[in-house]
């Protein structure tokens, strides 16, 4: 009897240890976070979430590191799935879809207007749909004129310092002709321009675009397109840019630009460093402006938002790490990576430890875009858009079809997907 | 009230049961990572899906809008023109190298370790390589400029896009084929050839009325799947091209992947990999047809 006694005594110890452990666990939640960065970046999230699951044991942060290229594939397939991550990180060409399809909660609960209201008026304007706020701005960003200080000396010319001053691209022309005659640059310029064989920027600043202001209907069929287009295509025939760079991974603009083979090209400042490692400091290397069209200033209207799953089981734990990996502390250590903060404050106070001026150019090009440049970019198929771009642009570009035929088949192309 | 006893089945039943219990499991997977995804694949060909939104029934309307649309059309015609350019040459050379490492050369294992080496290595890794060598700076233009040719735009190229990938994947694929060539080169009598020099056959002859003919059925299933194979071709043109210059390498299942994943019309995707599956049915089964034969000897 007295055995059974011990017996009974023990088993309610244990019983008792294992309801407070069980409710401990049950209290422990998980949140799924899915991006892409580059491996600097991935470097500082990795040591933020293990700070914020150090500090917080009951909500642990799991980030799901993804490719660019692959995101929003595997993104939209776990969504299928039914598997979507609690939280993940999108741009402003692929928000609407998420938002449209219903995959994005409404935060207005979590992040109220006041908090809304520090964020660039355009990174803003990217989170919201009828009037609610689905996501939250992280940074924004477009390209820039990345160039060869040393051949810009041997050639005795001045890169423009502010984005007032920014060439035009006759005169962009001009410059790319003189690096390739008076430097080792086997050409002129290389870049985004080729990989925007599926952003439509350069259309935008001849006062074209995929789409007409309502998103109703295409409008690159202009006069204006057209002659820029031809103008984009002089510069394959002259061989002011490779064509490779178009199609070809290893020709790329970037190894290109390292290895002194062009004088400059166009991407986001955020390849500084890549570049500046790629060169073996064997040159110096500036940022300068975009190229104005007749129509004004544009660029890849680029950016980054937070957006919580409509389908998490924790949206107040996610809003809670989401509201912490954005504030001040942590955006500034993932800002030092070459991003630039949507947070207007942040922005302003940033200083950057490299590229600092560099970076201070990017953000005035960035506030600088024309709005069309933001407008179509949220169109629900506007991934689709640039996919029909590259497919018809590409042959006028080698020659295979006429500017004007290119342009016909690339009008008929958006309105079959709209 | 009589419990039921297995004994009461008929030995032929018992049997028939056993069978199935062990082929159940194995039947279980292939229908659930098999039949189960045909099945569904098929369904989505008749719906109009996102991923993101609710699928839609939508009829035949998938079918109808490939079998109307001209892009789907140069799609087909470049997938012939590649399946074309592969298949025969991939053969015949598989044949005549299986028949120059069937003699007594010396270092023979070698050779055929090296003919066999890039059908074992990772098909991603071959395109990413090759897509190098091709690059405007890569190894193949360096080579040109030693006898002074000019940088050639391998993969920029419309005309040479192409015809670049199809050497690569000619190159990839022969060593499959030399093994099992080999293998029906060295299961014909010798004696058959003895005789025919005896009876003053040459070379030409012996190999086509001696070789050919015993190899009938190996030729047969090498021409099926490598047909089949070539087809299906994917990873290369994703790695080293993604379809372009514009849409100059855009075979079948590059245009499937850009439906699914880029465009994402799942309807328009599953209904792509049906008429393919017509396709390789049609091809095979009038292959089939071709190469039968009665008894040769």
């Amino acid at each position: 009897m007295r055995n059974g006694k011990k017996i009974a005594l023990a088993a309610m110890c244990v019983l008792v240890l294992y309801l407070l452990v069980s409710s401990a666990v049950a209290m422990a939640v998980e949140i799924e976070f899915m991006t892409w960065a580059r491996p600097s970046e991935f470097e500082i999230l990795r040591k933020l979430i293990a700070q914020w699951n150090k500090a917080n044991p009951d909500i642990q942060v799991k980030m799901i590191e993804t490719g660019w290229e692959m995101h929003h594939q595997q993104l939209d397939i776990r969504i299928a799935g039914g598997d979507a991550p609690d939280l993940f990180r999108t741009t402003p060409q692929f928000i609407r879809k998420y938002v449209e399809r219903g995959h994005a909660l409404e935060l207005s609960r979590y992040f109220d207007e006041q908090y809304m209201r520090q964020f660039f008026p355009i990174t803003k304007d990217w989170a919201y749909y009828k009037g609610k706020p689905y996501a939250i701005p992280m940074e924004g960003n477009t390209s820039n004129i990345i160039y060869n200080v040393d051949y810009f000396k041997q050639i005795g010319v001045q890169a423009p310092q502010d984005v007032d001053d920014a060439w035009t691209w006759s005169e962009w022309e001009d410059v790319g002709r003189k690096l390739k005659a008076g430097t080792k640059a086997t050409y002129g310029f290389t870049g985004s321009l080729a990989k925007s064989m599926g952003d439509p920027h350069f259309l935008h600043s001849f006062g074209g675009s995929f789409l007409t202001p309502d998103l109703k209907a295409p409008n690159v069929k202009t006069e204006a397109v057209i002659e820029g287009l031809k103008m984009y295509k002089g510069w394959y025939d002259e061989k002011l840019e490779p064509i490779s760079a178009l199609f070809s991974k290893p020709d790329s603009a970037h190894d290109l630009f390292a290895a002194g083979r062009t004088g400059m090209y166009d991407w986001g400042v955020w390849m500084l460093d890549y570049l500046s490692d790629k060169s073996g400091g064997s040159f110096k290397i500036d940022v300068t402006f975009l190229p104005k069209g007749p129509f004004g200033y544009s660029g890849i209207p680029g950016g980054q938002l937070y957006v919580i799953s409509s389908a998490t089981k924790y949206p107040a734990q996610t809003a809670k790490f989401t509201k912490w990996i954005n504030e001040f502390e942590q955006m500034s250590q993932l800002a030092q990576t070459g991003l630039m903060p949507a947070n207007m404050s942040l922005a302003g106070k940033m200083v950057w430890k490299n590229w600092n001026v560099q970076m201070k150019k990017a953000a005035r090009s960035f506030l600088y875009l024309m709005p069309i440049v933001y407008q179509e970019a949220r169109h629900v198929k506007y991934g689709s858009m640039q996919q029909v771009y590259k497919e018809n642009i590409g042959p006028a570009m080698l020659g295979k079809i006429s500017v004007e035929e290119a342009v016909n088949r690339l009008d008929k192309a958006i309105r079959d997907l709209l | 009230m009589l419990a039921w006893n297995p004994k009461m089945l008929t030995w032929s039943t018992r049997r028939k049961l056993a069978a199935y219990a062990f082929i159940a499991p194995a039947l279980g997977i292939i229908g659930v990572f098999v039949f189960y995804p045909i099945v569904r694949a098929g369904i989505i060909s008749f719906q109009s899906w996102d991923l993101l939104d609710v699928p839609r029934f939508v009829g035949t309307n998938n079918y109808s809008r490939l079998v109307g649309s001209p892009s789907f059309r140069e799609v087909l015609y470049r997938t012939f023109e590649f399946v074309a350019l592969t298949t025969p040459t991939n053969i015949v050379l598989a044949l005549f190298l299986a028949i120059a490492l069937n003699r007594n050369l010396p270092l023979k294992s070698f050779w055929r370790g090296l003919i066999f080496l890039p059908a074992v290595t990772s098909m991603v890794a071959i395109g990413r390589l090759w897509q190098y060598m091709y690059a405007q700076y890569g190894v193949v233009n360096y080579a040109l400029s030693v006898v002074g040719i000019e940088p050639v735009p391998w993969l920029s190229s419309t005309e040479l896009a192409l015809p670049s990938i199809v050497l690569v994947s000619i190159w990839y694929g022969v060593g499959w084929n030399v093994v099992l060539f080999l293998a029906g080169l060295q299961s014909v009598p010798a004696e058959y050839y003895e005789a025919a020099v005896i009876d003053g056959a040459g070379k030409w002859k012996c190999f086509s009325k001696i070789t050919v003919p015993l190899l009938r059925p190996i030729i047969l299933f090498v021409a099926i799947v490598t047909l089949i194979t070539q087809f299906r071709v994917f990873d290369l043109v994703f790695v080293m091209t993604q379809g372009g210059p514009g849409t100059s390498t855009m075979v079948i299942m590059m245009y499937l992947y850009r439906q699914a994943f880029m465009m994402f019309e799942m309807g328009q995707a599953a209904a792509i990999a049906f008429f393919l599956l017509a396709i390789v049915l049609i091809l095979s089964a009038v292959q089939m047809r071709l190469f039968r034969s009665e008894a040769l000897y």
